[in-house]
């Protein structure tokens, strides 16, 4: 349904993308991950067709992103990274606009959307909050029922409650056929709806795997508080990886070996123990490389 | 034509474009009714007061005997030039520019609308409402003038000071568009598409100073409109045709250009 070949384009500062080769089959969830500025919302600016790629080629229901734009996005739904939606207007007033800019006009499906998002789109735009704005966003572009949905990080200041509602959105959404590309700097939010998921790095795929493959190759990191500085050196003796280490508070870095971590740590004086960050380079170490570290 | 765009260009316009309505009746009203045969010198008196070069530079200088050319150097030298002027540079902001700096195009090009239709919406909707602007105040310009001075108006030059300054601004609202389609960024758009227009109007404003600066026309599009050779009744269609030909260039460009260009959105 939603297909690249070899699809290049260049900034003048060097930056872009390069040779990207993927192909989402109809129904498919299909993640896109990357940290800021490796080249997902460029890539989503090609397969919009705001774009034209130096070489390559991308398609959408077989038609040209560039040269078919038009007819591409009869049947596509968009979520921009940026949210810039029309200030002026009210929440209802932007989405009767956007259906009329399709020849519709809002109906049953987007009260339902609102119901399913709790978000009351008669206020001003310009007044909504982040999160609202966010609803919105996602019901204007879910409103028209398409097949194919192009998303860029489309929960970016959701709470945790309408993550989930859009969840369960996605993947109702994907048992009536629909493809989905979502592009996210969070594995997580990837992991609970998409089928697959592309590894971004610098403009440049280096992967694209099933979720589960990509799951196995997930590291976890947690950040310990630590009693007594011998405890460290405990911790590494036993072969955890520490990743970095400030006022006592010790960030490690599992991938599977929980045991030998719960076993070190029963030796240790632990003050506390939290969840790390999810910063894509460490959890998918292995196509980050370790220059970062 | 898109009807959901021209219903959104309508919304965001309709007050700035009634406050320049409103402003330009109202001096076509003052001015028509300044108009007095008899205390024309009063009015000449008042002139040589003031510092001639500055009386030039706005147009000021031939206060004229008749009505026509009473209108023709108040109204027609310098209040059909500002206005429109401020509603160009008003309006071509908010048509095409704004919403690719601001990123809300993006919701724009996600539709199935062509860009060519999105750009040409916006072409059209400039294009008319300065057509009404224009319809509105010569024919309310025209009421007053038979209702105070019945018969005094000369007609033909009358129609064609205003056709002329129709075509006039269809070239600078041309040059404006063309700009509003061809940058990313709102500010690079408005230097060209403001900046260049004001920059004609100064430069119109200089070469009226003095003799010695009359060789700057040549660098104006508003030599093209020649109040004084209109006046005269001398042909001015040459100077017609080539704003019209600058008008149709710049707005087949700018749609042009819109729909090709990358976007970064």
């Amino acid at each position: 349904m939603i297909d690249a070949e070899g699809l290049s384009m260049a900034y003048k500062g060097g930056k872009g993308v390069f040779g990207l080769d993927f192909s989402i089959p109809a129904g498919e969830a299909f993640g896109y991950l990357g940290p800021n500025g490796s080249g997902k919302t460029t890539t989503i600016r090609l397969l919009m067709g705001f774009m034209k790629p130096d070489c390559g080629k991308a398609r959408i229901g077989g038609l040209d992103c560039w040269k078919d734009a038009p007819k591409v996005k009869a049947n596509l739904g968009y979520i921009p990274g940026e949210l810039a939606l029309f200030d002026e207007m009210t929440g209802a007033g932007f989405i009767a606009f956007l259906l009329e800019l399709r020849g519709l006009r809002p109906g049953a499906r987007v009260r339902e959307l609102c119901e399913r998002f709790n978000l009351d789109p008669s206020g001003r735009i310009k007044r909504m909050s982040k999160g609202t704005r966010q609803k919105l966003a996602i019901v204007a572009a879910f409103s028209h029922d398409p097949q194919v949905y192009i998303l860029d990080e489309p929960t970016g200041g959701l709470d945790p409650l309408m993550q989930n509602a859009f969840i369960e959105l996605v993947l109702e959404e994907k048992k009536r056929g629909k493809t989905f590309f979502m592009s996210s700097h969070n594995f997580e939010e990837v992991d609970r709806s998409c089928d697959r998921a592309a590894i971004l790095r610098e403009g440049r795929l280096v992967a694209v795997q099933e979720i589960a493959k990509l799951k196995a190759e997930q590291r976890t990191s947690y950040i310990v508080k630590l009693g007594g500085a011998e405890d460290v050196l405990k911790l590494r003796a036993a072969g955890v990886e520490v990743a970095r280490q400030v006022d006592g508070h010790i960030e490690v870095v599992l991938q599977g070996d929980y045991n030998a971590f719960f076993r070190a740590l029963a030796q240790c004086d632990v003050k506390g123990l939290y969840a790390g960050g999810k910063d894509l380079e460490q959890v998918f170490l292995k196509y980050y490389g370790r220059g970062r570290m | 034509m898109n009807r959901a765009m021209l219903k959104l260009d309508i919304k965001s316009n309709w007050a700035f474009f009634l406050v320049i309505l409103s402003i330009m009746l109202m001096y076509m009203a003052v001015i028509a009714m300044m108009y007095d045969p008899g205390s024309l010198d009063a009015m000449t008196q008042l002139m040589d007061a003031l510092p001639k070069q500055m009386i030039a530079a706005f147009g000021f200088e031939d206060l004229g005997a008749s009505l026509t050319s009473f209108m023709a150097s108040y109204y027609y030298g310098f209040i059909v030039i500002l206005f429109p002027m401020i509603l160009t540079i008003v309006m071509s902001g908010k048509l095409i520019s704004r919403y690719v700096d601001r990123g809300s195009m993006a919701y724009l090009l996600s539709s199935p609308v062509r860009r060519s239709v999105i750009a040409g919406t916006q072409a059209a909707f400039t294009v008319l409402s300065f057509a009404l602007l224009f319809g509105l105040v010569s024919l309310s310009g025209y009421l007053i003038c038979e209702a105070g001075f019945p018969g005094e108006l000369e007609a033909d030059k009358y129609w064609m000071l205003n056709a002329m300054a129709f075509v006039l601004f269809m070239a600078i609202t041309g040059i404006s568009f063309f700009a509003s389609c061809s940058f990313d960024d709102a500010k690079a758009s408005s230097m060209l598409g403001s900046g260049l227009p004001l920059a004609f109007y100064v430069i119109h404003m200089l070469s009226n100073v003095s003799e010695r600066l009359a060789w700057l026309k040549n660098l104006t599009i508003f030599s093209f409109y020649d109040v004084d050779r209109i006046m005269a009744g001398e042909p001015t269609l040459a100077g017609g045709l080539a704003l019209m030909a600058i008008a149709v260039c710049c707005y087949a460009a700018g749609i042009a250009i819109f729909s090709r260009r990358d976007i970064v959105l």
